[in-house]
């Protein structure tokens, strides 16, 4: 802690930082363009001026650029004095000078932090007269608008994508006040994290392109704090909706997840909730046709089906439904006929984490992936299956800068001195995979094999660090040297990290990972590992089927063979889980199926009583995340008509015609009560509940709506002129009101992360962030609670589990067949969004072009892939970042039926394509 | 005493002046152009849609009476998918024109806009829209604004220099 004297004023500052940040976590006004929390300071655009006087006598002092200045004790400055405020207001004025007159068309407006800057210096009039500069726009692909005449030159957009995202397509060209931020020419951005420009651009230049089709200001949104549902880390979003859709999802602030920045998936994903694309009406299907349903009729045949099944009753739960929802299922049905709705294998990984994470292997949260110094990833193709925790690795791998930096007394924010250490090496990080990976070009060292050598190099890995006996007594040389590397490499850092997760579908990879993180942790006991777990609450759903019965997929498809008939699905489609022919003949034997569900999904046609549930956008609820954290999200807007929270249907048809006065959070109360692994939802609960908070909040509640919240008398005012009750969550934290808490209480309060957008006045734009910086620790609302916590009696016996050596022998003719999963494909629920659709692979076999050649195979030819589980005809794509001896298949795109995967497979020719390739060259797509 | 006496006179005189009152409705009293009544949603002099949808006027309302949605042409442009003023509801203020920054909409000197339900006081785009051009003749946001919409190509609008060529390395 330093001492600094800010316009006469003393304040208590902590030391290591800059005089910008210091002076904006004070809650100071001072305005700055090029300066971001996450990319540092370059001191680019001049706009943070400040006077710093030499010491208490000096009265003239001298200009000095705040986020280029560091705190030190006794340092004097002045924020308010005519000199600097000149300076600041003469810096916007040039800015503004040839700004097109766009605010009006702009989808930056009302989210800008350019016009707050603008506002903040008080400039209002221009006075240049010359004529404005202007530019051609580029098309940027689906995601991202480009409109060039509006930029400032911060060069905040290629420190992001570049330097912080490690992107390669977006440059800054040109000279002078050409300079220009673009591509070399039009064509789809390419990195997945392109639509973080948005927010990361003070300007107009990059704007949201979905939202700008049907656009509504910010201040018109109805907000929530919710959690994105499309990947395991549990990223916290701010959705906000308008006329009854989401109209666009923006960062929402977590120091230990996110951080600033989302993945494109997460950001442009959620389409899926439209009105239009969702199932509003209950259904129930007959011999003689469909029948529509009112939401009463609905709930008593769902009453009677639950009465009348009575011991024939079996639940199915889903990884991507809340806590809440599976566990009133589970109630519903009873915990011995309650099933996880994962695959067979999937169930067996999810688990095997489970026992790691309590047999003591400490789980990172993204925040540590950061502080990493050496990192193995052992089968995950991170950027597409947990895309947010790539953008953590791509930082970590810049540690041993980060250390040189400090040895030479650089501050960290210096950023472009710190980069200028570019001859220093990147920490190690190792990449095992099948293919390559979106991190490769940051990796010291990879292993590109098939799943089985991934697994024996792992294990041999676990081996070189502790003793532990290795599976395989032959490894080959390469083998031996590679993992020897690795070893060292791990053992010599102070934060060594391993990732692995579930997506090889390969049980063996994740257990030799396990054998490297329990030997790792009595090697150091700071290394961390990190999981990547299937879906957003895979492990809330483990923890709910956590017992001895037996309860996997396959059990139910058991338990129907013997006369359990009456399923209730809860949002899940079985087709994703398992082959078509299994679901078929389990459904065959059903007597009744019910299904809970907003998507239009395969299992849907089947279903004989359909319920319309709400999704994430219209919920509450919680989900367990990837590193063991439950997090509970808030609807952003009420149930559409006809629809409500699926465990609110399920709860509402035990008490058939009395009203449930229950709400969720009593739910989970009863659910951390019934399962010991879940008894840490009461601390989740504590941060939750309104009757502990009123003191605080002295009643209020806090505000879904801006306070600017415009056309309230007007909105549903075509249907009928008298104006509908508000909305209302009386046990909620949250309302659909516009009054409530203000923000500038918020930080008091600690409730900043609960915030559903950050507003603060005069800081319009997503820059309020700082307004509600405060020293977070675990427990205050928002922040999430940690619910495995290691038991000391858990040991795993992870030597049980072996590579498959039948799959091992790979005859000459066979190829490995594995998953490769896609940022924009392999989440069926992003793929109901048009944008993410848009980009999505079309479904094909890759192969490397050798193994192609040798078999004679052209790319477009169509094969048939056999093997001893199934048989498939795709057209062939040959791609020489695989490994040879393996073929990959786009993992889980929604028209493909589910696969046994890795498996063994045969080629069969079964037309040649008649784009017939010439030497070296590949035919056009289409 | 006498100031009683003087305002009873007064009174008196009162009873001579001729009445200010018209016999509505066959008569109708003068109100100026700038009279703020019936609003209405104008076009540029080309013809188009003058609102570009921007909120503004929905924002300033007082008592947020005016409910619109954005969308877009197929040249970029834009437009209002709906507009809708609940007329039950709004006070002449004036606010929204003063808001605007395109001239779009604007208050007119109208002001019978009685009726016995109140469902059709909200107006919906179609009644708001008129042909012309209203108070502002000659003014068309896109010509002034960076955006090429379809008006005018990149750096042929008002005082606009033509696009930059950012290959250049030139001093
Ligand atoms: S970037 Fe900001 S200041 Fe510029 S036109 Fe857009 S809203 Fe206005
Ligand atoms: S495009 Fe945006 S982020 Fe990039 S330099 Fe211009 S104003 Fe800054
Ligand atoms: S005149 Fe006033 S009350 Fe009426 S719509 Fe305009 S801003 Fe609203
Ligand atoms: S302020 Fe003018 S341009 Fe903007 S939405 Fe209202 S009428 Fe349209
Ligand atoms: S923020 Fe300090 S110079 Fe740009």
């Amino acid at each position: 802690m330093v001492t600094i004297d800010v316009d006469g004023r003393r304040y208590q500052v902590e030391a290591g930082q800059n005089l910008l940040q210091a002076c904006l976590s004070l809650g100071l006004n001072l305005p700055y363009f090029c300066w971001h929390p996450a990319l540092g300071s370059v001191g680019a655009c001049r706009q943070c001026a400040v006077t710093q006087y030499m010491d208490a006598d000096d009265n003239r002092g001298r200009l000095a650029m705040a986020c280029m200045t560091p705190v030190s004790d006794g340092l004097r400055i002045s924020l308010q004095n005519d000199a600097e405020k000149a300076f600041r207001s003469g810096i916007i004025e040039t800015l503004m000078s040839r700004h097109p007159h766009d605010c009006p068309v702009c989808e930056e407006g009302g989210d800008c932090h350019l016009q707050d800057m603008t506002v903040m210096s008080g400039h209002h009039r221009r006075r240049y007269r010359g004529a404005k500069r202007t530019f051609h726009n580029q098309q940027l692909g689906p995601l991202v608008r480009h409109e060039m005449n509006r930029c400032i030159t911060c060069f905040r957009c290629v420190r992001f994508y570049r330097d912080y995202a490690g992107g390669h397509d977006l440059h800054a060209m040109g000279s002078r006040d050409r300079t220009y931020f673009g591509r070399v020419e039009d064509g789809n951005l390419e990195s997945p994290f392109a639509g973080n420009l948005v927010e990361v651009c003070p300007t107009g230049v990059f704007t949201d392109k979905p939202h700008g089709e049907s656009y509504s200001r910010k201040w018109d949104l109805q907000s929530a704090p919710a959690i994105c549902v499309h990947c395991s880390l549990g990223c916290n979003i701010s959705p906000g909706a308008r006329y009854g859709r989401l109209k666009r999802v923006q960062n929402r602030y977590h120091p230990d997840i996110n951080g600033y920045f989302l993945c494109d998936r997460g950001r442009y994903g959620f389409r899926f909730t439209d009105p239009d694309r969702r199932l509003l009406q209950a259904l129930q299907r007959t011999e003689e046709g469909e029948e529509t349903l009112s939401t009463g009729n609905a709930l008593s045949r769902l009453w009677h089906r639950i009465k009348q099944a009575d011991q024939h009753l079996i639940g199915i739960g889903s990884p991507r439904a809340s806590l809440e929802a599976n566990f009133a299922l589970r109630q519903i049905v009873g915990a011995k006929n309650f099933y996880a709705g994962v695959s067979a294998v999937e169930d067996e990984m999810v688990r095997l984490v489970l026992q790691l994470m309590y047999s003591g292997v400490r789980s990172a949260s993204l925040r540590e992936v950061e502080q990493a110094d050496a990192i193995l990833i052992l089968g995950e193709d991170l950027i597409h299956t947990a895309p947010r925790m790539a953008l953590s690795v791509r930082q970590a791998v810049r540690n041993n800068q980060r250390r040189q930096a400090e040895a030479l007394h650089i501050p960290l924010w210096q950023d472009q001195a710190v980069r200028n250490l570019s001859s220093i090496a990147l920490s190690p990080c190792f990449i095992t995979s099948s293919y390559r990976t979106g991190l490769d070009e940051v990796a010291s060292g990879l292993w590109r094999n098939s799943p089985q050598s991934q697994t024996l190099v792992a294990d041999l890995i676990a081996n070189k660090i502790n003793e532990i006996p290795s599976l395989s007594k032959t490894h080959s040389e390469g083998m031996q040297t590679w993992a020897i590397m690795v070893a060292d490499a791990l053992k010599q850092a102070r934060k060594p990290l391993i990732i692995a997760g579930c997506s090889t579908q390969y049980p063996a990879l994740l257990a030799a990972a396990g054998r490297i993180m329990t030997a790792l942790k009595s090697h150091n006991p700071a290394a961390r590992s990190a999981f990547v777990l299937p879906e957003c609450n895979s492990l809330g759903l483990a923890l709910l089927t956590d017992n001895d019965h037996e309860n996997r997929l396959e059990d139910a498809f058991d338990a129907a063979a013997q006369g359990k008939n009456h399923l209730i699905l809860l949002e899940n489609d079985l087709y994703q889980r398992a082959a078509p022919q299994q679901v078929d003949q389990f459904i065959g034997q059903l007597g009744e199926l019910t299904l809970l569900d907003y998507q239009r999904q395969r299992t849907f046609s089947k279903a004989d009583l359909v319920l319309p549930v709400t999704p994430f956008s219209e919920s509450g609820g919680t989900l367990i995340n990837n590193e063991g954290r439950a997090q509970y999200y808030f609807a952003a807007q009420p149930p559409a008509p006809g629809t409500m929270m699926s465990w609110h249907w399920l709860w509402e048809s035990r008490h058939e015609a009395r009203p449930v006065d229950e709400n969720a959070l009593h739910l989970l109360q009863q659910c951390a009560a019934s399962d010991p692994p879940l008894a840490r939802l009461t601390e989740l609960l504590k941060q939750l509940d309104l009757s502990t908070a009123d003191g605080r909040l002295g009643y209020m509640q806090l505000p879904r709506k801006s306070q600017r919240y415009s056309g309230r008398t007007a909105i549903d005012a075509a249907d009928d002129v008298r104006e509908p009750a508000l909305a209302q969550d009386a046990q909620s934290l949250l309302s659909f009101d516009m009054e409530g808490v203000p923000p500038t209480q918020v930080r008091d309060l600690q409730l900043s992360r609960l915030l559903p957008m950050s507003w603060y006045p005069g800081w319009n734009s997503g820059q309020s962030v700082h307004k509600f910086m405060q020293e977070y620790s675990d427990g205050r609302p928002g922040s999430g609670v940690l619910m495995l916590q290691p038991a000391a009696d858990h040991e795993s016996d992870l030597t049980t589990l072996q590579p498959d050596t039948e799959v091992q022998q790979t005859s000459d003719q066979s190829l490995t067949l594995v998953p490769r999963h896609y940022l924009f494909g392999s989440d069926p629920l992003s793929m109901d969004s048009p944008p993410v659709a848009s980009l999505a692979p079309s479904s094909c076999l890759m192969l490397h072009p050798e193994d192609a050649q040798r078999r004679g195979l052209n790319p477009h030819d169509l094969v048939r892939l056999e093997s001893s589980r199934f048989h498939l005809e795709l057209p062939i794509k040959t791609d020489n970042t695989l490994a040879p001896g393996v073929a990959a298949i786009p993992w889980n795109l929604p028209d493909q039926p589910w696969l046994p995967l890795p498996q063994q497979v045969e080629l069969v020719v079964v037309q040649r394509s008649n784009l017939i390739a010439r030497d070296g060259e590949e035919p056009a797509d289409g | 005493m006498l100031s009683q006496l003087r305002s009873l006179w007064k009174v008196f005189q009162h009873s001579f002046t001729p009445p200010d009152t018209v016999q509505y409705p066959e008569q109708k009293p003068y109100l100026a152009p700038r009279y703020r009544g019936r609003i209405v949603l104008t076009r540029d002099p080309d013809g188009e849609e003058r609102c570009v949808a921007c909120n503004l006027c929905a924002a300033v309302c007082p008592v947020d009476c005016i409910a619109l949605q954005q969308g877009l042409d197929e040249n970029g442009r834009w437009q209002a998918e709906f507009f809708r003023i609940n007329f039950s509801r709004c006070i002449m203020c004036g606010l929204c024109e003063e808001a605007c920054p395109t001239y779009a909409i604007q208050l007119t000197p109208d002001v019978e806009m009685c009726e016995y339900d109140r469902q059709n006081m909200v107006y919906e785009k179609e009644h708001l829209l008129i042909a012309g051009s209203g108070k502002y003749p000659d003014y068309n946001f896109y010509r002034v604004a960076g955006k090429d919409v379809g008006v005018k190509t990149k750096g042929s609008g008002d005082n606009e220099q033509p696009p930059e060529d950012y290959r250049s390395l030139l001093p």
